[in-house]
Formats: structure tokens, sequence, C-alpha cells
């Protein structure tokens, strides 16, 4: 059975969530609710590549906010 | 706002001090103890940067430092990361480079700092108590994470996952509500803390008040020694992956894990078979579990009930707070029956991988189902769910296999064997539970397979390893596994013809177990495709053929030959072999130091002996790690409060190395931290350690006595020396300065002694560098006799010298539970009106004050006691001296004399080998004899002695295990006047092995410091009221050390309580002139040609004398009561023939 994220021949966009979270997302696919397009459409990789850059920061936007940023 | 895993474990502390948290090995920890110990690690931690969103990695052996630094990681408020102390180099290398811990605890630095701290109480702020070096550690948040573990790669390297503590808390308190631990719940600890299931056996005993049990380093892969483990330390609740299950129900021992009360599976399917047989086999519940390490553990549940689910095996329902759904390729829910992947949703998922976005990205991805901005982690993994709800686990979606439940992605070994610089190209298939690797290119079998084995781990180094001179590959040009050949369906071996019968033996289970043909004795196991699973069925075959082995073992040797060699060893030291594990029974002369009261901490013996020039801390501890292990009382713990005795399983152990390169020179007194020192090069370890004073704290709980609150006893107050005087010119100030040392070391190794908390060993290493060093033993008493010490250093010899200590064919636990039977045998309580009418209404335990002094009888007259006056007068040294002591003390009636206690009780037993504290302890009617007639006296002691029923040990039996005998002869007393013949031992020569001629072996009876006695030195006083009290009033211990220049006897005497000096000092003279007389007596006969035998007989050859009285292994904690005169021509001690035979050939190597 395929998987809709292991299509590498597909076309992914890159999704976001309020806690700055970032997930893959198969363009054929409609977005789920709380999440929101920020790049893409595009090939799976180049969406990857994208994140990589992007997503600096792992912990949840909340966590962030009750820390502070001087942690990683 | 959900708690942390932090705050859980100290709300428990809180609700349960007092209680056990975590036991390891019969060392444990309460509650309290736990989090102080931790306490202190954090606050250090914390000021060396620790905090929320940090990383401290943790890399050590499964102890219980490993729980105190898990606990303090999270107290510091940063993550933990566990790093296997086995793991290969570069992978370790890799995951610190890019986890970068602000600090590793690591093994190696821990087991090297002494353990001396100040101690802080649970409430006592940490802020400063290590001199400013400790900080307040900031909590965590329910979002921080609590520890990362890594897992496989599919993509070539293994990656971090990063579990936030609200995660593990929803799994934890699902758990406990789902099976409810109590507080006499007690959780099996032995998954390696690097698997993620290892969380849950750490913490959830730790979050509700039950008991963490540790499996040993290693353990895990040993079924017999798991079945053994859950049996003595009465485990309710353990895991096992299924295949380990599997293995461990055919240990033939899990039958009586009766005390297991749930079984929980997880890790791969569980066959219905395998779930079947478990329950015919254990009483406990089943239960399978199912989650991946990215969901905090666990996430579905299913109990195994007998009699359901015939076709499968479900992983069950979602826990708390998880949704799990089954998706087609288009995310939509699948209906029941129909097979997609399984997405898993909610609380527990991980925050994702650590330092990879993308990854984490295209594996936690956007949930459609769930409420607005949630996650799904896509598992991989196949499933179905059931009509009912259930789900079934149907395979994987992708490549990831399983092996033994861990978790292996063939890509993260394609990548690794690719980096090979003879690898072309390279694929990694799993075949019938096998890793098969194909490479491509000119690479050689031994040096590709050392590369993998320090890159990977055990479980991912493929089995076989296959040479292809192309790849197989599909039309559009990608690599095509499924064309890749199948490994031969019929792998045969290759290795030569076995050579001696141990070596058929192994090719033939080696084979049968891999289901190969024509191994032979140059076929490696692994590499004829054997894990660590089929190294365990070699173990049980093996030991069913006579062999033993370990799984390790197996595994470790690369040929047949090499494990033949290996199984040669274990074969001799463990077949027939009693490791006497577990509880004793306290045997009568336990009792009687029990009922003398007082503080028993120090009550111990010693023993110096000449070590190798040139030795090596590490071989010499490695000899006594053999040593130790062979003989378990060694090991012994107590527990003060109700006296029962334990032995554990072997421990790491640690022999203290101090300099004393320079200890000729008359010097200053040795600075302490010489004396202490571990003798550990100083790190040159790069990486970032905490500071040392905080590690204390962690060493403490291990392998150091409990150096501060629990020692109730001020070090001073046992080392209590009277001030005894000493004769002239049996030592003095001629002592050169390394026997002052060794004097020093002893006396402080005992002061470390702590049975309570299994410390009744120590062993300090005076290093002369290439002169010959010292090696000082002190054991505490409950573990040895005199006769122990001979068995301890010929074992101790042979280890160095590379054989491994035979093994020992009764253990002492087996012998304590003999004597507890006999004592209600009829023979024994048939002499209880024999022993009535010979006991003493005289005083009990004496007080503790008073002295003592040692007299060496002049050279002749030792020569003449110890050679030829025995046999002249028909008898035995024994015989002699008591009849002297009848004579010195004229109408004295009973006294009590110490026997060696080794009694063949019943057959079978045999107790040449083991070591323990056999003493027996009953009263003799010394004999009314007349001075004028010696021989008439010397034969009346003798009668009075033949007359004694079974030689003695019935009247402890009797007055300590039999119920009728403890009301007849309990609460007597003792005689005023107690005698204990030591036997001989061997000193001086200087040989390697050897006793060193400047210190006797120290029988220390008393309590006190003899070492101080020998010496005639005070080692300053010590209150009277901390003193263990004196059995007698005046106690004399005789004793013949066989120096190069002739036997010396000496004896020693002790005084306490009704005793005075003054009465000691004119017992002791009368005594030794009626030695002297006897011994003219003798010299008489001997010249009148009376004896029965020649006299010079008794003198001439060492090989002779053994048949006397062997010098050196003539076993006695003081001398068999002799059967009289007709015996005289008999050993004096009792020795089985091989025992004779061994210390015969022992002599002739000297």
């Amino acid at each position: 059975m395929a998987n809709p994220f292991e299509d590498d021949g597909a076309i992914y966009r890159v999704l976001v969530n309020e806690e700055r979270q970032y997930s893959l997302w198969p363009a054929a696919i409609p977005v789920p609710a709380g999440w929101t397009a920020v790049f893409g459409d595009d090939s799976r990789q180049a969406c990857l590549d994208y994140v990589e850059a992007t997503w600096t920061d792992l912990r949840p936007a909340s966590l962030v906010a009750r820390h502070g940023s001087d942690s990683p | 706002m959900s708690p942390t895993l932090t705050g859980m474990l100290a709300a428990q502390a809180a609700r349960t001090p007092g209680a056990v948290a975590v036991r390891f090995e019969g060392a444990e920890l309460s509650y309290a103890e736990l989090h102080e110990r931790a306490d202190m690690l954090a606050a250090c931690l914390a000021a060396s940067g620790a905090g929320p969103g940090r990383v401290v990695a943790v890399r050590l052996d499964r102890s219980l430092e490993l729980v105190v630094a898990l606990v303090a990681v999270l107290k510091s408020g940063a993550a933990y990361l566990p790093v296997e102390p086995d793991a290969p180099a570069d992978r370790v290398r890799d995951m610190l480079a890019e986890a970068a811990p602000v600090r590793v605890l690591d093994g190696d630095r821990v087991r090297e700092l002494p353990a001396k701290t100040t101690p802080v109480g649970v409430e006592a702020a940490p802020v400063g108590v290590l001199g400013g070096r400790t900080v307040q550690p900031d909590p965590a948040d329910p979002a921080d994470a609590a520890y990362v573990i890594y897992t496989s790669g599919s993509t070539g390297r293994p990656k971090g996952v990063v579990v936030p503590h609200e995660a593990i808390v929803n799994r934890l308190r699902w758990m406990q509500a789902e099976y409810g631990l109590g507080p006499d719940d007690r959780v099996l600890q032995k998954t390696p803390a690097g698997f993620d299931v290892s969380v849950w056996e750490f913490f959830w005993p730790l979050v509700t008040g039950a008991t963490l049990v540790l499996a040993r380093p290693g353990g895990h892969r040993e079924p017999a020694y798991l079945a053994q483990v859950i049996e003595n330390e009465r485990i309710t609740t353990a895991h096992f992956v299924p295949s380990m299950l599997r293995e461990f129900l055919t240990t033939g021992t899990a039958g009586r894990c009766g005390s297991l009360r749930r079984v929980i599976c997880s890790g791969e399917a569980l066959p219905v078979a395998l779930r079947d047989r478990c329950h015919d086999l254990l009483p406990a519940d089943l239960h399978n579990l199912y989650g991946p390490t990215e969901a905090a553990v666990d996430v579905t549940h299913w109990h195994c009930v007998p009699g359901r689910d015939p076709r499968s095996v479900p992983i069950g329902r979602p826990v708390w707070n998880t949704e799990a759904h089954v998706l087609d390729e288009r995310l939509r829910p699948l209906p029941p029956g129909e097979v997609g992947e399984l997405y898993l949703g909610g609380i527990q998922l991980a925050r994702g991988y650590l330092g990879r976005p993308a990854l984490t990205a295209e594996r936690f991805v956007a949930d459609p189902l769930g409420p607005p901005g949630a996650r799904l982690y896509r598992t991989g993994d196949l499933a179905n769910r059931r009509e009912d709800g259930a789900l079934e686990y149907v395979g994987r979606a992708d490549r990831q296999v399983k092996i033994r439940g861990v978790r292996v992605e063939p890509g993260e070994i394609e990548n690794v064997m690719a980096a090979h610089p003879e690898v072309a190209q390279a694929a990694v298939l799993m075949h019938e539970g096998r890793l098969i690797g194909y490479a491509a290119g000119a690479w050689r079998e031994p040096e590709l397979r050392e590369h993998l084995r320090s890159r990977l781990p055990e479980q991912m180094v493929p089995a076989l390893l296959v040479r292809v001179a192309d790849f197989p590959l599909t039309a559009n040009g990608k690599l095509d596994r499924s064309a890749l050949p199948p490994p031969s369906p019929v792998r045969t071996g290759s290795g030569g013809p076995a050579g001696d019968a141990r070596e058929t033996l192994l090719t033939q289970v080696v084979g049968e177990v891999l289901g190969l043909t024509g191994v032979g004795a140059a076929d490696g196991f692994i590499a004829l495709g054997g894990d660590s699973i089929s190294a365990m069925r070699v173990v049980g075959h093996a030991r069913a053929a006579g062999l033993r082995l370990s799984t390790a073992d197996v595994l470790a040797a690369g040929t047949i030959t090499e494990l033949a060699a290996r199984a040669c060893a274990a074969d001799a030291e463990t077949a027939g072999h009693d490791e006497g594990l577990g509880e004793v029974p306290l045997t009568p002369i336990m009792h009687w130091l029990r009922e003398r009261g007082g503080p028993v901490d120090r009550f111990s013996q010693s023993m110096v002996l000449v070590t190798p020039a040139g030795a090596r801390l590490e071989r010499l501890t490695e000899c006594l790690r053999q040593v130790v292990g062979a003989h378990g009382m060694l090991r012994l713990r107590t527990d003060p409060d109700t006296w029962t005795l334990h032995v554990p399983p072997p421990t790491p152990i640690e022999v203290r190395r101090v300099d004393a390169t320079d200890a000729r020179h008359p010097a200053i007194h040795p600075a302490p931290d010489r004396v202490t020192e571990g003798g550990h090069e100083p790190g040159s370890d790069q990486r970032d350690h905490i500071p040392p004073a905080a590690l204390d704290r962690v060493t403490e709980g291990g392998h150091e006595p409990g150096s501060d609150q629990r020692d109730h006893i001020p070090p001073a107050a046992l080392d209590w020396v009277t001030g005894g005087s000493h004769e002239p010119g049996s030592d003095g100030p001629g002592r050169s300065r390394l026997a002052e040392l060794v004097r020093e070391g002893l006396r402080e190794a005992r002061a470390r002694l702590s049975p309570r908390d299994g410390v009744v060993l120590q062993a300090i290493w005076f290093d002369r560098g290439e002169r010959q060093g010292r090696l000082a033993l002190v054991v505490h008493h409950l573990a040895v006799d005199g006769v122990s010490w001979r068995i301890l250093r010929s074992d101790l010899e042979a280890a160095w010298a590379g054989r491994s200590p035979t093994a020992v064919p009764t253990s002492f636990r087996t012998w304590s539970r003999v004597l507890a039977e006999s004592a209600l045998s009829r023979r024994v309580t048939g002499e209880l009106d024999w022993w009535a009418g010979r006991s003493p209404a005289g005083a009990g335990p004496q007080p503790p004050a008073g002295g003592r002094f040692t007299v060496t009888l002049p050279g002749e007259l030792g020569v003449a006691l110890a050679g030829f006056a025995p046999a002249a007068l028909g008898t035995d040294l024994h015989t002699v001296l008591l009849t002297a002591l009848a004579l010195a003390a004229p109408g004295e009636g009973l006294v009590d004399v110490e026997g060696h206690g080794r009694e063949e009780l019943r057959e079978g037993l045999d107790l040449t080998r083991t070591v323990g504290w056999f003493t027996s302890v009953y009263p003799v009617r010394l004999p009314t004899v007349d001075p004028s007639d010696l021989t008439g006296a010397v034969a009346e002691v003798a009668r009075e002695l033949s007359l004694l029923p079974g030689k003695g040990l019935g009247y402890g039996l009797l007055r300590y295990l039999d119920p009728e005998g403890a009301r007849l002869l309990g609460g007597r007393g003792a005689p005023r006047l107690g005698f204990n013949y030591l036997g001989r031992f061997a000193t001086g020569g200087g040989t390697d092995w050897s006793l060193d001629p400047d210190h006797d072996v120290a029988m220390d009876d008393a309590g006190h410091d003899l070492d101080g006695g020998v010496g005639g030195e005070s080692d300053g006083g010590g209150s009277a009221a901390a003193r263990l009290p004196a059995a007698h009033a005046i106690e004399v211990d005789v004793v013949v050390h066989d120096r190069p220049h002739g036997p010396v006897l000496s004896a020693t005497w002790t005084w306490a309580g009704s005793g005075s000096e003054a009465e000691a000092r004119a017992l002791a003279g009368r005594w030794r002139d009626m030695l002297a007389a006897l011994a003219g007596r003798a010299a008489g006969l001997a010249r009148d040609g009376r004896p029965d035998r020649d006299p010079a007989d008794d003198t001439s050859t060492a090989g002779d004398r053994l048949h006397t009285e062997p010098a050196d292994s003539g076993p006695t904690a003081g001398g068999r009561p002799s059967t009289g005169p007709a015996d005289a021509d008999q050993p004096m001690i009792s020795l089985s023939r091989a025992e004779l035979d061994r210390i015969h050939a022992e002599l002739q190597k000297r």
C-alpha cells in the first residue's frame, strides 16, 4: 500500500500549526483544521529542505513562551 | 496542567520516605536515600548548566548509581540521554555530538571517586553545600523533555526521540490505573536504559511506592539468571520481549517464578503458542502492549485471557488520551477488518527527533481527524481493527525490521557497510529472522565484520555477509532487493575437524541450534549466523550435556575452539558448583554471636599475603573477583535488626591500591588520600564531568559502605585495643615502614566493614612497583573462619596462575540448611541429656572491658610442642594444649572449646572448598588431673574429648536451633574459660602468595583490633558501650605459625568482665609451665623409645608432617578434638583424600 507521505514523485506542501510545528503534507489531500500551508506546492525534497532551514526550534511555541527564548 | 515525572517522583518519596525504592544485588536505597542522593547530584548538575531544555547523558551500567543518576538528571530539569556503556565508540561519539549534553555521567568516573561527603538531609536546601558548586535546579515544564532515546534511522544514522514529561506521565498514570502496583510489588528492571521499555521499568515503581529491583548488568540476556533473580527477589512484575519470553520459559526453572503477578510483553508480535505456554507455566497475568518510542513507550494494550483469541493476540485498545487510527492512502479511516497503516495521536506523542526538523515533519504530521492543529505520528506499522475495536498488528509498511524487539532500519546498516573503503555497494535484508548483508567490492569478511561491530549495536550486525558481483536492478534502475539471492538454504560450516571431546560436543550443539551441518572447530558462532537468542539455546544445550557457558561466552568466542576453551574454564568453575545464593539461615555460632549482643560491624579476620613483584591492579582485581565470585559468603549482606543473612549474586569488587613504593623509608604518617585512593589513572578523558564531590554521593550507594548516617557507630568506638603488653622480641620497634602502612590499612579497612550494606570484604593492595607488594584482606567473621583463609589464599594463588577457582560442592547456605534440619534429627536430640549434664550454670556475656596480651613460647618449646611432643605423648597438639590448661586451672571444671565445625553431617556434603564461619563452640569438662602423672593427665583429657558426642556440634544445634534444647540449654551462660586452637599457618618464606611474616593471620574473635594487639600498640581508646561483649572471662587463642626457621607457637590471652589481667597472667604463666613440663616429659619419652613411632618422623619433611598435621591447609578454626591416642597417627584435622592430595601437590610446588 502506498503511503501518501513517501511518494518521491508526488507534490507536497509544508504546513505549520499554532505551536509552530511543521508538517510535510501531500498536496492532494485537504489541509486539516488548525494548520496553514506556508510552502509549496513543490517536490518532496524541496519541502523537506524548507523545513530543515526554517524550523530551528522544535519546542512547541507555548513552551518557548513560558521559558523565554534563552534555551534551545 | 499535568505534573512532571519529576513531580510524581518527589510526591511519592514524600509519601513513603522509608520504603525500599530500589534494590540491586542485595543493596538497597530507601525513597528518602534515593532522593537525597539525587538532590545532591541534581544541584551539582544544575551548577554545571543542566536545566530545562538541556540534555545530560548517562552512561552507566545497571546499578544503584544509574537510578540515582536518572532521577538526578530529571531533578535538574534536564532530559536524560541514556548511552549504553557497551555501545560502539563511533556511535556514542555521534550521539553525543548531536545531543550536545551539558554533562556525561560516566561509569569510569563514578567508580574512580572515593565516597566521603557531608550527609545532607532531604529537606536541606542543596544550595551551597558543596562549596558553591551547586545551584537550586529550575523545575521542568510538563512540555519539557524528560528523556531522549535514540532509535535506528532509515537514512543511515540513529535518531534521538525527544519525549516530554506530559507524555510519559500519561503513560505511567494509565499503567498504574490499569495494573495498580502496590507497596508490596517488586518490578524487575532488566531492559537496557537505551530502550524505552526501561522508562516504565524504572519509574512506574518509583512513582507508586513499589520497589524497583535491578538485574545485574548483562543479566537480561541470561534466562537462567533471570529466573533465579525473579525467584530470589520475589519479583511481581517483569517485562519480556516475546523472543526472550520464549527462552525464559524454556529454562526449566521459570516455573519457580510463582511470585510473578504480571508479565508485560511488547516489542514484537506475541505468538499465540507462546501466550498459551506462558499461561501454562506461570500464574501471572499476561499483557500484550504495543507502541513506538515516538509515543512514550506504549499506546495500546491487551489483557491475554486463556482460551480467548485463538487466531492471533491483538495489540488491543489505546491507552488514556491516545488515538490509534488505521488509515488508507488518503488518510481516511478504514472499516474493521481492512489493513491500513497505523497512525497515533494524543498526549503521548514525542516532540520529534532531536535536531532533525525535516525528519520530524515527515513522521509527525497534521492530524485530519483530531482537534485543530493536532499531530499524528505515522508508525509505518500495518494493522487492522477487529469488529470489537481491538487492533491487530499485521506487519511493516516499510523495511524496518525487529531484532529481538529492537527496531532496526536496514538502511542504517547499509550506510555503515557502504562506508567501508572496500565496499562498493551494500544492501541488507531480513531472511528467516536473521539479517543478511550483501556487499560488492574487494572486502574481506573479518575486516568488514569488525568495521560493523565497531559502529553498530550487536543486534544490528548482519548474521551473514554475502559477496555479490553485481546488484540486481529494477527496470527503472533501482536496486531490486527482491532479486537478491537468498543465502544458501543449507548452510554448512567449514571450519575443520574438532579436536577434543568438548569441541566435538560444541560443534554438534552449535550445528543443532543453528540448523547447520558440518560445523567445525574453526567456525565462528556469529559467522555461522548465530545471535544472542540462539546463543542462549547453545548455553542451554551445552548445560544439558554437562558443559557450562554463558551467553556472553558464546557471543564473544571467535571459534568453536575458543568457545571450548571458555567452556573448559567455566566447566571447572561451575560443574557441581553450589552457588549458595539467597537467604542463609543462622547457624549456631551466629546465634552465639547474636546472643552476645553489641555491635558486630568490625568483628572480622584478616590476612596479609605477599604479592608478586610488578603486579598490576587490574589483574589483582580480576583474581579477587574470581575468588569472590566463587565464594558467596564473601558477598554476604545482613539485616542488623532481624539478623537475616542473604547472599546476592556477584557484583563488581574493588581492590584499593596504596602506593608503597618507598615504604622502606621511615616516613611521615601517610596522607589519608594515599590510603584510600582507588588506584585509577587520572582521567585523561576529555568529556566534561561533574565535580567529584557530587558523584561521591552516587558512589556511596553501591560500592562503598554507607559512611554517613547509616553508620551508627563512631569509628573510634570500635577500634578498642587495650594496650595489652607484648612479649619482647615478638614484634616491636624494628617493624618496617611497610608493616606500619599495612597495619594502618587493615585498621581502616576494618572500619569500612558494614555487613548491612553487603560490605564484608575489603582488599588493599600495597603496591611496591618492581618489588613484591602486599595484599591485605579483611573479611567479616560472619563470612570466614580459619579454614576459609587457607582456601582463599590458595584460590588467589591459583587465580594469579590463570586457573579459575574450582567448584564449591557444598555452599555455606546448603550447609546452614542441613544444620537446621539435623538439629531436629533423633541423633542430635538424643544428645540433649548429655549436654544438659555439662551445661554451665555460669555467667552470660561479659562486659567488654579488659584487654589482651600475646605469649610466644620460647623457640625450643614451640618446636617441641609443634613437632614431636604430641606424638611422643600419644596424642595431638590440641589435647596437649588442653591438658596443660587442665593442669594450670585445677578445679575449673568446664571450658568452652572451639572446633572447626566442618563435620560431614550428611553424606554428600563436601566442605573442603566452602568459605564461611563453621566454628562450633561447646563445653568440655576438664578432668581433675594429677600433675605428678603427666602421661596420665594427657590420657584423662583425651578420654574426656573422646566422649564428646558428634564432635561437639550437637551442643550448638540443640541450644540454638532446637526448641526443647533451647529451653534446657539456653540462658545458661558460658564457662569462664574459653579455649581455641586455630591450627597451623605457613608464613614467611617470602614467596609470592605466602603469608606476610609481619602480619599473623588475625582471628579477631572479640571484635577488637587484633593487629594492634599483635603489635602491642594501642589504637586509641573507645567507649566500652560500643564494644562487642566478650564471651568468656578469660579466653586463650593458640596458633602455630610455621616460619622459615621453624614453628612458632603463640597464645593470645584475653580477659573481660569478671576476669582480670592478674588472673589471666597468672593462668598464662602456669599454662606455659605446664606445657614446658609436658614437652619435657615428651622429650623423655622420646629418648626412652616409649612412643609407638619414631619422633624424628614428625619433623622430617613437609610431606611427612602433612599426614600428622598439615601445615598450610590443615583446616581448623580450633583443632578437632582428638578421639584418643588411637587417633594419633591420623591427621589431626578431618580432611578428604582429595583435599590432602591437593595440599600435597601445593606443597610440592613451593
